[in-house]
C-alpha cells in the first residue's frame, strides 16, 4: 500500500486526482495539503484522508509519495523538499519553470533512488498511442510536415487566481497548455529540435496565443504549432507526407488517412475500449506512478522528459517575436514601450 | 485632469477588456483591473497586459477600499443581470466616496430609453426600458442619482446603444443569425445606432479626464449612419455563403410567434395522445408528456373524435407539418443544413424597425469626442478577427 498525499487541492486535484485515488487499489490517501486549510480539511473528509495540512512539509513523514498539483511556479520547491525527504514525486506539468532546475531535480531523484514522474495525459490518448505505433513501425515513411492547433477558451474551474500572476503561473498559454502538444511532438520525433520562429501576443504579462515553427532534423520533419487560450479552435494534429495526410484530434480516438492522389479517406480507429476523457487519462497516469512506487515495473512518464520540453519553451520565450493584430492597434498611437 | 491610477471593473468583459488594453498600452495612467473570474478568454486576454489584476467582486467593499487606496479614478464596466449590478454600483460608490475618488465613469446603455426610438434621442429623454437588461441598467443609474454618500464622486454616465467590434457578442450573434438564416423585421430599415469599440473607449477616457463631465450623461454613437440591413449584409459578406435574408413586417413576426406558441404548447400533448392511439410502445412517452402538460389533458379530451383525428394527422407525421415559414433553399451554401430562419427577439424587432437615431452632440461638444474608426474600417477589423478566431 502506498501512502500518498496530494499537495495542492485546486481544480485538477478535485476533478481528477482525488477521485482517481479512490479507484487505485494500492493507494491510501494520507494528507490533502493546501494553503486554503478549510478546503484541505473539507476534501480530506470527503475523500477519507488520514488528515489535512496547510504546509506540505508537515505531511512528509507519513507519506511515501506525493502528487504535486500546486501552481506551476511552486512545483520545483515542493518537489525538491519531497525528494530530499525521500518521498517519491508525481508532478503536474511543468517539472519546473526553469529547465536547469528541472534537470537538477531529476538528478536529485536519481541520487535518492526515488520515482519522479510527470503527468502527461495525452500519452494515454488512443490517437497519440496509435501515432507512436505507426511511426515505430515506419508506416509513415514519407512523413515531411506536421501541424498542430491546440487549446480552447480556457473555461476551466480555477480555484485560485494563480493564472493571472506570472510568478505563480510560470508563463502564459505556452507554459499552461503548450506543454501538451510539445511533449507529444518530442515523444513522436525525438529530442533533437530546432526552433525557427516563435511569436506570441504577450504585452508584458502572460501570452494568450502562441505560434511556433519547429523542425526535427534527425527525422527530417518540420512544421507549425499554434496554441490558444482564447479561441475555440478544433484541436488537430496533421502529419503530411508526399502521398498522404494523417489527421486527428490528439485527445481523440481516431485518425483519418487521406490520400493525396485520390482524396480517398480512411478512418483508423483505435480499438482500446477504455473511456477517453481527460480525467480518466490523468487518473491512469497517477496509477502508473503509484504502481511503480508499490514495486511494479515503471510505466509512467519520467520527469526527465519534461526537462527537454521546458528547454524548448524557454528557447521560445528567449526568441519571441510579437504577434500583432491589426484590430488591436487603434488608439495606441501613444503606446509606451513594452518589454 | 489626468488620473494617476484607474480602477477598472468588469475588466474581463468586452468593453472593460478593451479599456484595459488601451489604458495599459496607449495611455499614461496606471491600471488596476478587477474581474470576477480568472477563467475564460476575457481573463486570458487581460492577463497579457502589464497591469495589476485582482479577481473579486464589486460587492466586496473591503476589497474595493483596499484597491481604491491607490487610485484616483474609476471606470465601472461591471455588470450582471440582477441585483448584483444595482448593489455593486452602490458598493462601488460608497467605496469611491470613502477614497475621495476624483473621477468616476459608469457604463450604462441607451436601452434605458427602450429599443424603439422615435426621432433623435437626446440624453434628457425619459427612461423607458422595455426589457430586463434595460431595467437593470436603469436601476444602476438610479442608484447613482440617489447616492448621497458624503464626498460623492458624481459619476459621468455613458450610454451606448450597439457596441460592435472584435470579441463582441453582438457580432458573433449576428454572424450565427446570418449563417443560419436571418429574418429582418421591416426589412431591417431601422438605424443600427452603432459605435465601434475603440470609439466608445475614446468617450470613456475623455469623460474620465474631463472635469466638466462629472455628473453628466453622454449618449455614445458613431457618426456613420448604418441600417440593420446593411449591417447584416456586411456580416454576410464576411461569410463565404449564407441563406438569403427573409424580410417580415412586425405584424407578420407577431402572428408567427403566436402560431409557434400555440404549436409548441399544444403539439406535445396532442402528439402524446396520438402516440397513445397509434403505437403501444409510445404510450409510456405519451403519458409522460401529458403529465408535463396537465392543463392540456381536459382540453384534448373535449375535442370531438373526428376533429381530434384530423388534428393528429396534421401534427403527427414526419414533423414538417405546421411549419409556419416556407423556407427557401440557400444560394448554394451549406446543403447539409437547412436554414433555420429563427424569428428575431422582440428587442431586435424594435431596433430593426426603428428609424430613430441617437445623438452624439453632447459627447462632441463637452468632451471633444471625434469618431476615430469609421464603420468600414470597423467591419474590416471584425472580419479579420472572426477569421483569426476560427469562426468562419
Amino acid at each position: 500500500m502506498v501512502n500518498i498525499s496530494i499537495v495542492g487541492a485546486g481544480a485538477i486535484s478535485q476533478e481528477a486526482y482525488l477521485p482517481a485515488l479512490e479507484e487505485i487499489e494500492q493507494a491510501r490517501l494520507q494528507y490533502v495539503v493546501d494553503l486554503d486549510e478549510e478546503r484541505a480539511a473539507r476534501l480530506a473528509t470527503e475523500y477519507g484522508a488520514v488528515g489535512h495540512r496547510a504546509n506540505y512539509l508537515d505531511a512528509l513523514d507519513e507519506t511515501d509519495a506525493v502528487i504535486v498539483a500546486t501552481p506551476p511556479g511552486s512545483h520545483a520547491d515542493v518537489s525538491r523538499a519531497c525528494l530530499e525527504s525521500d518521498v517519491h514525486v508525481f508532478t503536474e506539468k511543468p517539472v519546473a519553470v526553469s529547465s536547469e532546475v528541472a534537470a537538477e531535480l531529476v538528478e536529485l531523484a536519481t541520487s535518492r533512488d526515488r520515482h519522479f514522474a510527470i503527468s502527461r495525459q495525452y500519452r494515454e490518448t488512443p490517437v497519440c498511442q496509435l501515432l507512436t505505433t505507426m511511426l515505430e513501425s515506419e508506416a509513415l515513411d514519407d512523413l515531411a510536415e506536421f501541424s498542430i492547433t491546440f487549446g480552447d477558451e480556457t473555461h476551466w474551474g480555477f480555484r485560485s487566481d494563480y493564472r493571472m500572476n506570472r510568478a505563480a503561473a510560470g508563463g502564459g498559454v505556452l507554459t499552461d497548455k503548450g506543454e501538451h502538444p510539445l511533449d507529444v511532438l518530442l515523444w513522436l520525433f525525438g529530442n533533437e529540435w530546432e526552433l525557427h520562429r516563435y511569436c506570441d501576443d504577450n504585452y508584458g504579462g502572460l501570452e494568450a496565443n502562441a505560434s511556433l515553427e519547429l523542425a526535427f532534423p534527425a527525422v527530417g520533419v518540420n512544421g507549425t504549432v499554434e496554441i490558444t487560450g482564447t479561441r475555440d479552435l478544433s484541436n488537430e494534429l496533421v502529419l503530411r507526407g508526399n502521398r498522404s495526410r494523417l489527421r486527428g484530434d490528439p485527445g481523440g480516438k481516431e485518425l483519418v488517412l487521406e490520400r493525396s492522389d485520390t482524396n480517398e479517406q480512411t478512418t483508423i480507429e483505435a480499438t482500446r475500449s477504455v473511456p477517453n476523457s481527460y480525467l480518466v487519462r490523468v487518473g491512469y497516469q497517477a496509477k502508473r506512478f503509484i504502481d511503480a512506487v508499490a514495486g511494479e515495473e515503471p510505466t509512467y512518464v519520467p520527469a526527465a522528459s519534461g526537462v527537454e520540453v521546458r528547454r524548448l519553451i524557454e528557447t521560445c520565450y528567449e526568441q519571441r517575436q510579437s504577434m500583432v493584430h491589426s484590430w488591436e492597434q487603434p488608439g495606441l498611437e501613444r503606446a509606451t514601450e513594452v518589454s | 485632469m489626468v488620473p494617476t491610477r484607474v480602477l477598472l471593473t468588469g475588466a474581463g468583459g468586452f468593453v472593460g477588456g478593451r479599456v484595459a488594453h488601451r489604458i495599459a498600452l496607449g495611455e499614461t495612467e496606471e491600471l488596476t483591473a478587477l474581474l470576477h473570474t480568472p477563467a475564460g478568454p476575457g481573463a486570458m486576454r487581460l492577463a497579457r497586459l502589464p497591469v495589476d489584476i485582482e479577481v473579486g467582486s464589486v460587492l466586496d467593499k473591503e476589497l474595493l477600499e483596499r484597491l481604491l487606496a491607490d487610485c484616483d479614478a474609476i471606470v465601472n464596466c461591471a455588470f450582471g443581470m440582477g441585483k448584483t449590478s444595482e448593489d455593486g454600483t452602490r458598493t462601488l460608490l460608497e467605496a469611491a466616496a470613502a477614497a475621495d475618488i476624483e473621477s468616476f465613469v459608469h457604463l450604462s446603455s441607451a436601452v434605458v430609453h427602450g429599443h424603439h426610438l422615435d426621432g433623435t434621442l437626446h440624453e434628457s429623454a425619459p427612461f423607458a426600458p422595455d426589457d430586463e437588461y434595460g431595467e437593470w441598467k436603469r436601476k444602476g443609474e438610479e442608484v447613482i442619482a440617489a447616492f448621497e454618500g458624503g464626498a460623492a464622486p458624481d459619476p459621468a454616465i455613458i450610454r451606448p446603444m450597439i457596441v460592435y467590434g472584435p470579441h463582441d457578442d453582438w457580432v458573433t450573434g449576428a454572424l450565427e443569425t446570418v449563417r443560419t438564416g436571418a429574418v429582418l423585421a421591416e426589412g431591417g430599415i431601422g438605424t443600427l445606432n452603432q459605435i465601434y469599440i475603440d470609439n466608445l473607449v475614446d468617450v470613456i477616457l475623455l469623460a474620465m479626464r474631463e472635469p466638466a463631465a462629472k455628473g453628466e450623461t453622454f449618449l455614445a454613437v458613431d457618426d456613420d449612419h448604418v441600417t440593420w440591413r446593411q449591417f447584416y449584409r456586411d456580416v454576410g459578406s464576411i461569410l463565404a455563403e449564407h441563406p438569403p435574408f427573409q424580410e417580415l413586417s412586425r405584424r407578420e413576426i407577431r402572428l408567427r410567434k403566436r402560431a409557434n406558441t400555440v404549436r409548441d404548447s399544444v403539439v406535445p400533448p396532442v402528439k402524446a395522445v396520438g402516440g397513445m392511439v397509434t403505437a403501444d410502445e409510445a404510450q409510456e412517452n405519451a403519458v409522460a408528456e401529458l403529465a408535463r402538460t396537465p392543463w392540456a389533458v381536459p382540453l384534448v379530451k373535449q375535442v370531438p373524435q373526428p376533429v381530434r383525428e384530423r388534428l393528429l394527422d396534421r401534427v403527427i407525421g414526419d414533423g414538417s407539418n405546421g411549419q409556419p415559414v416556407k423556407l427557401e433553399r440557400t444560394n448554394g451554401s451549406d446543403k447539409s443544413r437547412s436554414p433555420q430562419y429563427e424569428l428575431p427577439e422582440e428587442r431586435f424587432v424594435r431596433m430593426q424597425s426603428s428609424l430613430g437615431s441617437v445623438s452624439n452632440e453632447k459627447s462632441k461638444d463637452l468632451l471633444g469626442w471625434e469618431q476615430r474608426v469609421a464603420y468600414e474600417k470597423g467591419m474590416e477589423y471584425v472580419g479579420k478577427w472572426l477569421a483569426y478566431d476560427g469562426r468562419l
